[in-house]
């Protein structure tokens, strides 16, 4: 931590927020000063939540610090109680009673009684040392253990997608994607897509299906604990470029034990084939005079790398992830100071990173990995990253980039 | 009175000074941004001034919503200092000092620390770092306490901002440099409107040179401010640079009655006009006018209650005049209540009314206290009909001009309201 020239990363308390508020049928009440939830539901309402999200805050004074009171909490859930109809209720610090030490635990299991029948969850995601990868893992794994009911499979086959968020750059549009290839390659149907296409009553149901596929690693412990209470298998990874795709769908199938629809992924392959094959022709001519360097969050970019570098053949270039737990396998954790440095010596080509970055590097600031501060999602149909259309996306954008 | 009292909502009558005033209800739309974000906007729009956000992820990250680039226009520095969990216990003090040295060595000449809710938590000593740095840097340092949990939203961003400029300033230049007895007049606000520019006008023919300090150019102007003899406040948000500016000071902007006008007006003839120079009285026809459109008001404007959400430093001297005129005040949106206050509440109060006062955070519950009067409204509310309100694109144009022609649009405006409202349509003033 300590000086950024761009900005910081966001803290395990924005995470956790940024995966609840998008939940329909819930509330979610932060207890901290207003100032915070403005900026976050500007954030959200350019995700594209701006209807179903109910996200409020208590606001707090030097009197509720200096004395420890905590009524607002509950005055404000009754008021937002008697507007709204809420299914279930969400509760976050924000950093001033994380200083203070407000056992916001207990203020949970009191409300918890108030409003009975009516689940209230806290979300310990409070930590100054946590950021918002944590904050996203703590919320899923929260929602996962604390809200689904006992189930039966439903007759027809079901998954869940866990870990799609909006702090990722075309997240709807790969969900979406995800939600076309499960259909057409096994006539699956998705059930809840946690959490950017989630309601209280798809979660409650979670246990029904057959298979959760977990899109990021902060949804491992999410997944963990389903394969536990219900005994659901799920399958970690995001499908990219032709040979990912093709192998998360077969570890799917090996997973469900459904056998894979063959005539589907041809016809996929054969759409995908022209700026595929019109690629790897630029590169056989120019690859030498260009690499490709990613960064941001850790599944994004291990997948673009295999893509570009292992699939495309591309030079491989500079890869960092934002992460320090998250560091391995050849992609390092960066600080914004050691990007900034590194940017200096970039290999030409392709960067795909945050637009900051891509800005500071002089590269095309279409080539988004993380969502932006100024993005706003007012196009839900945009094509994808994952997927086989992801790879007609990205092969079309590299191709033009390339040329 | 036989409003609803639910809402906890604070009458007129009980508030005192420093006394808390009630949130309209929990924060939702359209809540309230806190003291970094006006601070922020305000450097942005003033220029020459570098930004060091000092707090937690949430303040470092969405304070680029303001400071959208690092790099402002003039090559001012917008940076962020987070801090980390070691910090929040120990302090942030060496750090700190770190990074305001190496924006220093960037180039930063003026840098604006904007300290958040956690460094205020901690009582980060920040005198004692700006003493630290004295004549070691190069940059001059200044800071506001924007934590949001001591406010109830965000105009201490801009007071606060503009209160430290005037004390960086006040403390460079040694006194002797300072012509206390020049002949030059700051006028802190716009001028503008055809009163502004009599008012500049008989001020240069009368010598004085006007140093008008505005939003777009107050940086350039600061050392020469320390200049002026004088200071005329006609912008609220600058009056706390008037206080440090620490010169005879004439407020304009909290008066609005022709014969409060009038008053200033005299006042500033007596400070600036040598006795028996200038015989004819200042703008008459306009107080003559205003006068007129007073009596006018008193019989259209009567009994109509209203609101007031915008303008909130000059909530209170507006509801006072237009209760005196007999309209009813019935809600002003504030944020806090101060000492120059106190004489517009107990003019109110003498009027036999007692308002509420409320920080306008969500709609809904107004909307619904609302129903049984048929409001008007001075700035925008969802819970009153567009024809019954000032927008706020008015406002901003009546509250630019100065003396009795702002007091003139504005009743000019009410009474066209009230005209519509004549007309018939819709039983209320409600959506």
């Amino acid at each position: 931590m300590g000086l950024y020239k761009y900005y910081p990363r966001p803290s395990g308390r924005m995470g956790a927020l940024w995966t609840l508020a998008t939940i329909k049928g819930a509330v979610v009440l932060e207890f901290g000063s207003m100032g915070h939830m403005i900026y976050a539901r500007r954030w959200l309402e350019q995700a594209g939540y701006s209807k179903d999200c109910l996200a409020f805050v208590t606001h707090l004074d030097e009197k509720d610090i200096a004395l420890g009171i905590t009524d607002r909490i509950e005055k404000a859930l009754d008021e937002i109680l008697e507007k709204y109809k809420a299914e279930a209720v969400f509760l976050i610090p924000s950093s001033v009673p994380e200083v203070i030490g407000t056992d916001m635990e207990a203020i949970c299991e009191e409300l918890s009684y108030r409003y009975e029948g009516l689940p209230v969850l806290y979300f310990p995601c409070g930590s100054f040392s946590w950021d918002y990868h944590k904050g996203i893992e703590t919320a899923l794994y929260e929602l996962c253990c604390k809200l689904p009911e006992k189930a039966l499979k439903t007759e027809e086959l079901t998954c869940n997608i866990i870990g799609s968020s909006i702090d990722l750059h075309l997240f709807e549009a790969d969900a979406r994607e995800i939600e076309r290839l499960l259909n057409g390659a096994f006539g699956i149907k998705v059930s809840c897509v946690l959490s950017t296409r989630a309601d209280v009553k798809s979660i409650k149901k979670l246990g029904e299906a057959a298979i959760n596929l977990v899109l990021r690693r902060e949804g491992i412990k999410a997944g963990e604990t389903l394969k536990k209470s219900f005994g659901t298998p799920y399958l970690y990874g995001r499908p990219y470029g032709i040979q990912g795709t093709v192998k998360w769908l077969e570890q799917i199938g090996e997973l469900s034990g459904l056998t894979v629809n063959a005539a589907f992924i041809v016809d996929e392959i054969r759409d995908c084939s022209m700026v595929y094959d019109n690629l790897k022709h630029i590169l056989e001519f120019f690859g030498e005079r260009a690499a490709f360097s990613a960064g941001g969050s850790i599944d994004v970019v291990r997948g673009l790398r295999e893509f570009a570098v292992e699939e495309l053949g591309i030079k491989e270039g500079l890869f960092w992830c934002d992460a320090k737990e998250d560091e391995g396998e050849g992609i390092p954790y960066l600080v914004e100071k050691k990007v900034l440095e590194e940017l200096t010596r970039v290999p030409s080509g392709i960067l795909m990173a945050r637009k900051e970055y891509l800005k500071e590097a002089g590269k095309n600031t279409e080539f988004l990995t993380d969502r932006g501060i100024n993005e706003w999602n007012f196009n839900p149909y945009v094509p994808p990253y994952v997927g086989f259309r992801g790879v007609i996306n990205l092969c079309s954008m590299w191709f033009r980039e390339m040329e | 009175m036989t409003d609803k009292k639910e809402y906890g909502w604070l009458p007129l009558s009980k508030a005192t000074v420093r006394t808390g005033i009630p949130l309209s209800g929990i924060p939702g739309e359209p809540g309230r941004h806190c003291p970094m974000h006006t601070a922020l906007a305000l450097a942005k729009q003033l220029g020459n001034i570098s930004t060091l956000v000092v707090g937690t992820a949430e303040c470092g990250y969405y304070s680029r919503y303001v400071m959208t680039e690092q790099r402002g226009r003039n090559g001012e520095l917008h940076y962020v200092y987070e801090l980390d969990a070691n910090e929040v216990v120990f302090g942030c003090r060496k750090g700190l000092m770190e990074a305001i040295c190496e924006m220093d060595r960037e180039g930063a000449k003026l840098i604006l620390l904007i300290l958040t809710c956690v460094p205020a938590l901690i009582g980060e000593d920040m005198e004692a770092v700006m003493q630290e740095l004295n004549g070691k840097i190069a940059a001059k340092i200044f800071f506001i306490d924007g934590a949001h949990f001591k406010y109830n939203g965000y105009l201490t961003g801009f007071l606060d901002t503009y209160r430290q400029l005037g004390e960086v300033y006040n403390g460079l230049e040694s006194r002797e440099s300072i012509h206390i007895e020049n002949g030059q007049v700051n006028f802190l606000g716009s001028l503008r409107g055809a009163e502004a520019l009599a008012l500049k006008c008989a001020l240069t023919e009368a010598g004085y040179e006007i140093l008008e300090v505005n939003h777009q150019d107050i940086i350039g102007k600061m050392a020469k401010i320390r200049e002026g003899s004088l200071t005329i406040l006609q912008d609220p948000n600058q009056g706390q640079l008037a206080k440090a500016l620490k010169k005879p000071e004439i407020s304009l902007c909290r008066s609005f009655l022709a014969e409060d006008i009038r008053a200033d007006y005299r006042t500033l003839k007596e400070m600036t006009i040598p006795e028996g120079k200038a015989e004819k009285e200042f703008q008459l026809n306009s107080y003559e006018l205003l006068k007129e459109k007073e009596e006018k008001a008193r019989k259209e404007l009567k009994g109509i209650p209203f609101i007031i959400t915008v303008q909130e430093l000059l909530a209170l001297p507006i509801a006072a005049y237009l209760t005196a005129l007999g309209m009813e005040p019935k809600l002003l949106g504030v944020e806090s209540f101060s000492q120059e206050d106190c004489i517009y509440r107990d003019r109110i109060l003498n009027e036999g009314y007692d308002p509420y006062l409320v920080t306008i955070t969500e709609e809904k519950n107004l909307k619904e206290w609302g129903k049984d009067y048929p409001l008007f409204s001075i700035g925008h509310s969802t819970a009153v009909l567009e024809s019954r309100m000032i927008n706020n694109p008015q406002v901003q144009k009546i509250f630019a001009l100065v003396g009795y022609e702002r007091s003139i649009f504005l009743l000019d405006r009410l009474m066209e309201l009230a005209k519509e409202k004549e007309k018939g349509g819709e039983a209320d003033g409600l959506i």
